[in-house]
């Protein structure tokens, strides 16, 4: 087993546009907070709130692009009607790159519980999703997201605290 | 002028524009008025129609209209604040509020913010036009009037009174109300020669 590598926000973002994705836009979150300063060059929109990110990709995606929405999992709590009753029951393609604060290095208590059910909602709500962890899983997940490009709905990738270095 | 008359007078005067209409007794209406491929029914996120029109609207740099309620739009005012965000490269949006203070696919409670207060909101957004009409000449001409004098930026409050009668729920599947108002984007922005190539940001 190869030692942890932190992940290369730069390289990330350059997988996400070489796969398609975009446009993007984004909501606060420290532990995405390098991916989103990659993107920015390319344009990023930051949106105040997680499910009117999530309304204007629905938007975005009608018109046949597929974009990507980052978020830290206190976000997508507040926003997960968006998910069950607009992307997943109209089948609309959203890539949805969630934090998971919380879980690992992260121990804040006011985390601690969307860490612990952000990946049950998922599953429940149909919606696949492929782990970030750190550097070594750049290969497997850009090829995962290669695959949720051409099927129909929401996807994500869920980002662990450490994947760019957990600051405490 | 009542909720359908006013839905009416809107369908008829958009019939090749892509319109977003909020979830309730007003997506249910229209479908039962008019069900074409240039809309999108919503049946729950409420709040969220401005945001997707928006993003229809930003994506392909086309005009979309977009039927909001008061109690939808009071749920959600973030996305008010998107369309300032969005600044100069905002969208040519016309974002009608039915407003009759209530409730109405939930039985009737008081919406909870006022019409004055959202529109105050809408102007300070940056919407090029915010104005109101209470009846159908009245929105007419205000219609006419600003389309060729100004601005398709617009935040149009419609009072309305309540639903008397109201159509069943949606019957055509959620996946095929997507899926058609997709292919009739896709095939309307052949039609103006306009490009579905990544751009940079929104």
């Amino acid at each position: 087993m190869t030692a942890p590598r932190k992940a290369d926000p730069e390289g990330l973002a350059s997988d996400l546009h070489a796969l398609g994705a975009g446009p993007f836009l984004s909501t606060p979150c420290g532990v995405l907070a390098p991916l989103h300063a990659a993107l920015v060059p390319d344009g990023l929109t930051t949106v105040a709130r997680e499910d009117t990110a999530l309304g204007l990709a629905a938007g975005i995606a009608c018109a046949g692009r597929w974009p990507c929405v980052l978020m830290q999992n206190s976000g997508f709590g507040q926003s997960v009607n968006a998910v069950a009753s607009l992307l997943k029951p109209y089948e609309v393609s959203v890539l949805m790159v969630i934090s998971l604060r919380g879980t690992g290095p992260d121990h804040t208590l006011e985390n601690k519980g969307m860490g612990s059910v952000t990946r049950l909602i998922l599953h429940e709500l149909g919606v696949p999703t492929v782990d970030y962890v750190d550097g070594r899983d750049r290969e497997n997940v850009t090829r995962q997201l290669a695959q949720w490009r051409c099927d129909t709905g929401p996807s994500a990738m869920l980002v662990h605290p450490a994947a760019f270095g957990w600051a405490t | 002028m009542n909720k359908l008359e006013a839905l009416r007078l809107i369908i008829d005067r958009y019939p090749d524009t892509p319109m977003v209409f909020t979830t309730g007794f007003i997506s249910r209406m229209a479908y039962a008025l008019r069900d074409t491929d240039n809309h999108f029914y919503m049946v729950g996120s409420m709040g969220l129609a401005a945001p997707i029109g928006m993003g229809v609207a930003v994506a392909l740099g086309q005009h979309v209209v977009v039927v909001d309620g008061d109690g939808a739009l009071s749920m959600a005012p973030s996305s008010l604040t998107l369309m300032a965000d969005l600044g100069e490269g905002r969208p040519q949006l016309t974002h009608f509020v039915l407003h009759d203070g209530r409730y109405d696919s939930t039985g009737g409670q008081t919406v909870a913010g006022s019409a004055e207060v959202i529109a105050g909101v809408a102007r300070a957004a940056g919407y090029d036009v915010v104005a109101s009409a209470d009846t159908a000449e009245g929105l007419d001409r205000l219609l006419s009037h600003t389309e060729r004098t100004v601005s398709l930026c617009r935040f149009l409050v419609v009072s309305v009174d309540p639903a008397d009668d109201v159509p069943p729920r949606l019957a055509k599947p959620l996946p095929d109300v997507r899926r058609d108002f997709s292919r009739w984007l896709e095939q309307r922005s052949r039609q103006m020669s306009v490009r579905l190539e990544p751009r940079q940001g929104v």
